[in-house]
């Protein structure tokens, strides 16, 4: 009795099943798809809005405090018609807050700078900074390098990547100078500095970023010619 | 009964399609989560650096109120940060460290921040100090000249009594040779005061001249600066004309006198008439750019005088009985004509010129180099 009742599906209803099943199901696994898909760019992007604005925050910092020259040796300074040894190198006759234009880029893409980290009141070898782009020679792509401690131009020193050349290429790294004069103060620059900074994913170049800041040099670079070299 | 229900069981056929719904739903879920996770990491990421902001704006507005009150002359501000108790209404904390470092007077500001939570402590620094006029204590002699001095006019001059070192007088100081009007007198202070300075000057030791190299640069030994970089004493100076001369009895401090034309001078620098902090507002110190001085008769000036430029010789013309109470300074050769007498007394207002609590002092300011994040 129960075996006679077995009848099956007519075919009807396999083909309507059918396309029910496939309908619903193509529409699950595409919103699968569209989900995970628009979540791997969402971590992407995040992984390449992490990783710039570290950089960018990081050289906003660093470069803010360049100049820095701790009380005692400003104490010299006063009236002895001397340079502070953080900003102007008078043996050389040079200062070291500088933009320099490195791989034959039209903008300013190396910074350099010093700053009295360890408040010893002395220009030490280790207490020249800077920022750069450049190009890895390895993984073909453009990094962020920092002058760790003994960068003394844009091509000797100790320079270390800080993006991560492997995932991020550096599409635009550059230092543009806005001075400002102190009043009547013509040789004392207050020197604003706005950086941009873009980079793309080296695996999905469609996720890029652009980034810009600017930021106000806190300590204000001597101009000893009256020409202002760097914020010109 | 039994059948239907067999059959309703039977009839399950969507098992397969909910599996597979469920399995989807359950990678959609996770892929979901991982990326919220993520979101919520990016979005802890961008509120630190918003409190950092944050609390880097309030440390920054502390720096700049506390530099107004050290201005005003306070040295110390109450602080405490946890509570949010505040100075001046903010919700930072500075506070002001005066001292004497290699002779200068510095003093540091430390602005503490929070942001809201708590979770930002920014913690900034800045070095402000006192930047004086004058390069030395006082300048070592009554009349220094870089060159050649030529007086015609007789000279009355209260020495310093440790010009050339402690108890080694020195009236006049000059990098060449010094022709005076015989009738020259030197003495102390007090002697010309009561019109008792006998002394023959032109004889005695305590000219020092011929000096050549002891000051190799004159604006430099007084102000600090070298003379190639005057622009920038001149940057902390009141500017005026040579005519405006006439009306230096109105205040004192450092002027900068520039143009064409005589500086005159009836009275500059006064020396009776004290502010409240016991201090004398009105000591000058007077740089004429290639303007010649005139000194009307019985005129005084109270501080110090440098003609300073690329004339020489520079000339000085008296009138009857002028006197200066300081100092006066050439970095050319330099001419004293005309008139019966000239009193040079030499006087050290260094403290007085120099205080940070003289209105018309030095500037106290931020000093380039002085800030610090770290």
């Amino acid at each position: 009795m129960q075996l006679s009742r077995q009848l099956g599906f007519s075919l009807l209803e396999l083909l309507i099943s059918l396309t029910l099943g496939f309908i619903i199901s193509t529409a699950a696994i595409s919103l699968f798809i569209n989900t995970a898909n628009s979540d791997f760019h969402q971590l992407k992007t995040m992984r390449l809005n992490q990783e710039l604005r570290g950089i960018m925050l990081l050289m906003v910092r660093e470069i803010r405090r360049a100049g820095y020259l701790d009380p005692a040796g400003l104490s010299l300074l006063i009236g002895s018609g001397e340079w502070n040894p953080f900003i102007y190198d008078t043996n050389n006759n040079k200062l070291l807050f500088s933009l320099e234009k490195i791989d034959n880029s039209p903008t300013y893409n190396c910074i350099l700078f010093t700053s009295d980290q360890n408040t010893n009141g002395r220009l030490d070898e280790d207490e020249y900074f800077g920022y750069q782009r450049r190009y890895d020679s390895r993984t073909k792509n453009y990094t962020v390098k920092i002058g760790a401690k003994t960068a003394t131009s844009c091509n000797s020193g100790n320079w270390e990547s800080i993006s991560d050349e492997n995932t991020i290429s550096i599409n635009e790294l550059s230092f543009i100078p806005y001075p400002q004069r102190l009043g009547q103060q013509q040789h004392l620059l207050h020197c604003n500095i706005e950086i941009h900074l873009s980079g793309y994913l080296v695996n999905d170049p469609s996720v890029s970023l652009n980034l810009s800041q600017s930021l106000n040099l806190r300590n204000p670079i001597y101009d000893p010619s009256g020409n202002a070299p760097i914020c010109q | 009964m039994h059948l239907s229900a067999n059959n309703a069981i039977n009839k399950q056929n969507g098992g397969v399609s909910l599996a597979t719904a469920l399995i989807l739903l359950l990678c959609t879920s996770l892929v979901v989560m991982y990326a919220a996770k993520q979101a919520v990491l990016e979005q802890a990421i961008t509120g630190n650096q918003y409190r950092y902001y944050s609390a880097f704006a309030q440390a920054e507005a502390g720096l700049n109120q506390a530099l107004a009150a050290y201005k005003n002359n306070a040295t110390d501000a109450p602080c405490e940060l946890n509570n949010k108790v505040s100075w001046i209404n903010q919700t930072f904390c500075a506070q002001i460290s005066q001292q004497s470092l290699n002779g200068q007077t510095i003093a540091e500001i430390n602005a503490k921040a929070s942001s809201d939570d708590k979770t930002a402590n920014i913690e900034l620094h800045q070095t402000i100090g006192f930047s004086p006029w004058l390069a030395n204590s006082s300048p070592a002699a009554a009349l220094i000249v870089a060159g050649k001095l030529n007086a015609e006019t007789p000279l009355q001059i209260a020495v310093n009594p440790n010009g050339g070192g402690i108890g080694v007088p020195v009236s006049i100081w000059s990098r060449d040779t010094i022709n005076l009007n015989s009738a020259s007198l030197r003495c102390q202070a007090l002697d010309l005061t009561n019109q008792n300075c006998s002394n023959p000057l032109a004889s005695d030791l305590d000219l020092v001249q011929n000096v050549g190299n002891h000051f190799p640069d004159l604006f430099t030994y007084l102000f600090g600066y070298r003379s190639n970089q005057a622009n920038w004493l001149k940057e902390k100076a009141k500017l005026i004309k040579p005519e405006q001369c006439q009306t230096l009895n109105q205040g004192g401090g450092l002027y900068w006198v520039e143009g064409s034309g005589s500086c005159v001078i009836d009275q500059a620098g006064k020396s009776d008439q004290l502010d409240s902090n016991g201090f004398d507002p009105q000591v000058v110190i007077l740089v004429l750019n290639n303007v010649p001085l005139q000194l009307k008769a019985n005129s005084q000036i109270v501080g110090y005088v440098l003609l300073f430029g690329d004339q020489s010789p520079q000339q000085i013309n008296i009138e009857n009985n002028a006197s200066i109470l300081g100092g006066l300074f050439s970095n050319q050769n330099l001419s004293i004509n005309q008139g019966n007498s000239l009193k040079l007394v030499w006087s050290d207002y260094s403290a007085i010129l120099e205080h940070p609590n003289n209105p018309s002092n030095g500037a106290i300011g931020l000093l380039a180099g002085g800030w610090r994040d770290f």
